[in-house]
């Protein structure tokens, strides 16, 4: 009787002991799985990320808003002179998968994106208006500065011309000239040319061109 | 042995499960902190808010989110365009929701997923983005 009931204990101690293993291997298993295996390369990855596109880096023109010019001057020693963290590992800098900055072959390591725009300030765009009385021409927004070229044909009077209303360029004896003249940047301008009727000659406006694209930075150091 | 006593044995298993228990404690208590897709997700979150408080509105003076945030008239104007962007603007995998003082718009938020988010300060008001994989 006595050795039946020491049975039972056995076996209840049994489950216990069998029950508690299979909970703590699950729970060192989870802990295992959601750990952070790589914690240098991940560190690295967010430290080149965020100072590439932090407002004031060289890179940006604003945070999150890199400049064009400068992407494509990028290279290996500047972003590790920019990011310390990322010495001597392998490097891949990408833009919507297209490849910035490439060095060695970072095959695994850890991956951060980031999203961003890019900004191209390259080049000028050049709006050409053919005068005629009341004739217009149209400078999208975020144009704070426009050169306007006036070149009228023969025997016309350019007097004025206004931006949005606003008289920018006047002349009564009549408008030849090359002005830059200041524009509202946070509204689409209306360049508008007041003459004679039966005028001829254009009226050139040039203002830097800003191109934005959208892009995913994608940022992966394998130490 | 009296009557009453306990086992030997099951005073041995309870032990082991203690020492057991204390292990596995150990485990759960040193990898206690955010799993790092999350903090993925919040920078990516604050990235999109960060572009749209930037970004001028459509013939308005206002930044995207200032506009969303300023009367229930703007938000229904900007929600389209915002939406646009947004989907534009996060990696294709990542969805979105954003809540102003106006309404919320975007995917239904899912209830398992870990979902990082960023709260955007407007002199309006406050919007929220959450983003998550979906």
């Amino acid at each position: 009787m006595r050795a039946q009931t020491n049975l039972v204990a056995l076996v209840l101690a049994l489950v216990l002991v069998t029950g508690a293993a299979v909970v703590g291997v699950a729970v060192a298993d989870g802990a295992l799985a959601g750990a952070d295996r790589e914690p240098l390369d991940r560190h690295a990855a967010t430290a080149v990320a965020d100072r590439l596109v932090a407002d004031g880096s060289p890179t940006t023109v604003r945070a999150n808003a890199l400049d064009a010019a400068a992407v494509a001057e990028l290279n290996a020693s500047r972003v590790e002179a920019l990011a310390p963290p990322a010495e001597e590992a392998a490097l891949r800098i990408a833009l919507d998968g297209e490849p910035v900055v490439e060095r060695g072959a970072a095959s695994g390591g850890a991956t951060v994106r980031r999203s961003v725009v890019v900004v191209n300030r390259t080049g000028n765009a050049r709006r050409t208006i053919d005068i005629a009385d009341g004739a217009t021409g149209r400078v999208p927004r975020g144009v704070g500065r426009a050169v306007v070229d006036v070149d009228p044909g023969p025997n016309t009077t350019v007097h004025t011309v206004r931006a949005d209303g606003r008289v920018v360029l006047h002349d009564g004896a009549g408008l030849d000239t090359n002005a830059t003249v200041h524009l509202f940047r946070y509204e689409p301008t209306t360049v508008r040319i007041e003459t004679d009727p039966n005028a001829t000659g254009r009226v050139a406006v040039t203002y830097p061109r800003r191109v934005v694209e959208t892009h995913t930075l994608t940022v992966t150091v394998d130490a | 042995m009296r009557r009453g006593q306990l086992s030997l044995t099951v005073v041995e298993a309870a032990v082991g499960v203690v020492l057991v228990m204390g292990v596995a404690a150990g485990f759960t208590a040193v990898s206690a902190g955010p799993p790092s897709s999350t903090t993925q997700l919040d920078t990516l979150a604050h990235d999109a808010g960060t572009v749209l408080a930037a970004e001028p509105t459509e013939g308005g003076h206002d930044a995207r989110l200032v506009a969303l945030a300023r009367s229930g008239e703007s938000f229904a104007e900007v929600r389209t365009p915002v939406r646009e962007r947004l989907a534009a603007l996060l990696p294709a995998d990542v969805l979105f929701r954003v809540r102003t003082p106006h309404g919320s718009f975007g995917y239904p938020q899912p209830p398992t997923a870990a979902v990082g988010s960023a709260t955007m300060p407007t002199r309006h008001g406050p919007v929220t983005i959450w983003v998550w994989y979906g």
